[in-house]
């Protein structure tokens, strides 16, 4: 089992990322990021069973985070109808993984969304397959993969998940 | 007295569509009774639909389940090589028979009353047989059939005996499918982005070269220009805009420059197939692509008269490195429903749904639009290309102009 103070830094970290996205602050999001390593990945099931190889979301490397913020923030502002989300998540498996101060998380997702009309849905439910580093300093992602089990997306994704 | 039933007069028998060629009702995108009439007309009648690419049923007895609008249909890749397209329906009592979307079967079983069916749709074997009627005979009671022809890989379908050969409905699209589909059509699949829009199917297809560049914001930010190139626009009302595209200079409005290579072209000294770069859309409802060295097929799959599946469906060259699979897979963050490119056209479909119900009732093609033009001449950048398969679709729907 885990130490609590492990734990607690996992969660917070979580906690801190849910809250950078449903407030639309993408420096948060980043921030919950490694700074030296850092993957994000949304992966429809539909590929995770099947073993296709195309995610939804791509993020190989930090620049392709930085150039995420830069789409929402510069080149798409103003186009898209824009939404407000509350994302939802419980831990529900966390373990050491196979480096030292690196953990493997997992945790169930669902992210509801509000348009523009002041009607709910459901945007996403899924997991969050998380590597986390807890350092001397704060936790942050070194990946992030969400593994959507609604493939079928009801609209258009404009902010990560 | 007549107790027959009799079939009350169809109000759409007297629609009058507007007389002027470069306008099309609103209404067409919202009116259930027109979306009715599209079933029996349209994806009933006399065209192709692109259904599938071999890339997703690559190996013999692999299938793949789709629509048809409203009919579910079953494609299988036959032991004997052949693809096969039926109504994905036990020819008993009419019970879906495959469920899954893609798959490996040697035989397909109804789970009702445990009918079986083999991989050419036969009829193989029906419990308790000793108690049909007589003459009962297995061979009249196999998976009803839709034709089904193939190019490049594209496995296209037809519900109606009166589409041409495919090959005389496609003709003048088939350098431009050359193109898209990286020349010979030998695809993998890397697999698919599905997304719902809430806009009618027609909305979707209606692609032009007008709005490209100015409502896709990332082309100027990346300073990505068409290059010289052409719009084809064919007699069956298919369109294909394609160009040549140098590979871009990175500008700095990357932090990641490395996902706008164009590494086919390079690989390809700058010639063939391989090296440019095409948007065609394969009349009624299919867009196929091919953006630097990202080839996607885009089915628009209708869920009703205001909302549409579209299944992005992302391919690589079976031939494809390492190197080149891992570089088609990081480049599909650039076009797609969640991309850097496309994300907006949803936004605007959903707004222009929202719209019909209001004033001027027709929706207007502007660019490129002379009174009495050949609309088959339309240039590079013109919108008015549309306006040929528009009219092949007012005449499959049996509406007459009205007087000018």
């Amino acid at each position: 089992m885990l130490a609590h103070d492990v734990l607690r830094r996992i969660d917070d970290l979580q906690l801190a990322y849910i809250d950078a996205l449903d407030s639309k602050h993408m420096a948060g999001w980043l921030a919950a990021f490694d700074e030296a390593a850092a993957e994000y990945y949304v992966i429809p099931r539909e590929h995770v069973e099947d073993g296709l190889p195309l995610s939804l979301l791509h993020d190989d490397c930090r620049a392709r985070l930085l150039d995420r913020v830069n789409f929402i923030e510069k080149v798409w502002a103003g186009i898209y109808e824009d939404y407000q989300t509350r994302h939802f998540v419980q831990r529900v498996r966390a373990q050491a993984a196979d480096a030292p101060g690196e953990y493997e998380v997992r945790s169930n997702l669902s992210v509801m969304y509000t348009d523009g009309d002041g009607h709910a849905h459901v945007l996403a439910v899924g997991t969050y397959e998380d590597r986390v580093r807890v350092g001397q300093g704060e936790a942050r992602f070194v990946r992030k993969r969400v593994v959507l089990d609604n493939f079928t997306t009801p609209r258009y994704i404009v902010y990560p998940l | 007295m007549d107790m027959r039933l009799r079939t009350p007069p169809d109000p759409l028998d007297d629609y009058a569509w507007p007389a002027a060629e470069n306008e099309v009702p609103k209404e067409v995108f919202s009116r259930e009774d027109i979306y009715r009439r599209e079933l029996t007309h349209l994806f009933a009648g006399p065209v192709w639909h692109v259904a599938a690419h071999r890339a997703e049923l690559p190996q013999r007895n692999d299938f793949k389940t789709t629509w048809l609008a409203e009919t579910p249909i079953l494609l299988i890749h036959g032991a004997d090589g052949v693809v096969r397209g039926f109504h994905n329906a036990c020819a008993h009592r009419g019970v879906m028979l495959e469920t899954r979307r893609r798959g490996h079967a040697q035989e397909f079983e109804c789970p009702y009353h445990r009918w079986l069916f083999d991989d050419q749709g036969r009829l193989r074997a029906c419990p308790a047989e000793r108690d049909f009627p007589p003459g009962f005979d297995k061979a009249d009671h196999g998976l009803a059939p839709l034709r089904c022809e193939e190019f490049l890989g594209l496995i296209f379908v037809s519900l109606s005996d009166a589409a041409p050969p495919l090959r005389e409905y496609l003709r003048g699209l088939e350098p431009s499918l050359e193109l898209v589909l990286m020349g010979d059509g030998d695809c993998q699949l890397l697999g698919y982005h599905k997304t719902v829009i809430d806009a009618n199917w027609k909305l979707y297809r209606d692609n032009d070269g007008y709005h490209t560049p100015l409502l896709h914001k990332a082309f100027t930010w990346l300073n990505w220009h068409g290059g010289k190139g052409s719009q084809v626009v064919t007699e069956h009302g298919h369109l294909a805009v394609t160009a040549d595209l140098k590979p871009l200079s990175d500008t700095g409005a990357l932090h990641d420059p490395s996902l706008l290579e164009f590494k086919a072209a390079i690989r390809a000294g700058g010639e063939g197939p391989q090296a440019k770069t095409g948007v065609l859309v394969v009349s009624p409802g299919t867009l196929i692509s091919k953006a630097l060295d990202l080839p996607i097929i885009r089915y628009a799959l209708p869920k009703g008269v205001n909302r549409t599946e579209i299944h992005w469906t992302f391919i690589a060259h079976r031939s494809d490195d390492p190197e080149m699979l891992r570089h088609r897979i990081r480049q599909a963050n650039m076009m797609g429903p969640s991309a850097m490119i496309s994300l907006e056209d949803a936004a605007v479909f959903n707004r222009a749904q929202k719209a019909t119900a209001t004033q001027p009732p027709n929706t207007r093609f502007v660019k490129g639009y002379r009174p009495g033009m050949d609309v088959t001449q339309a240039g590079q950048n013109d919108e008015v290309g549309n306006l040929a398969w528009w009219d092949i679709y007012r005449r499959l729907m049996g509406f007459e102009r009205g007087a000018a």
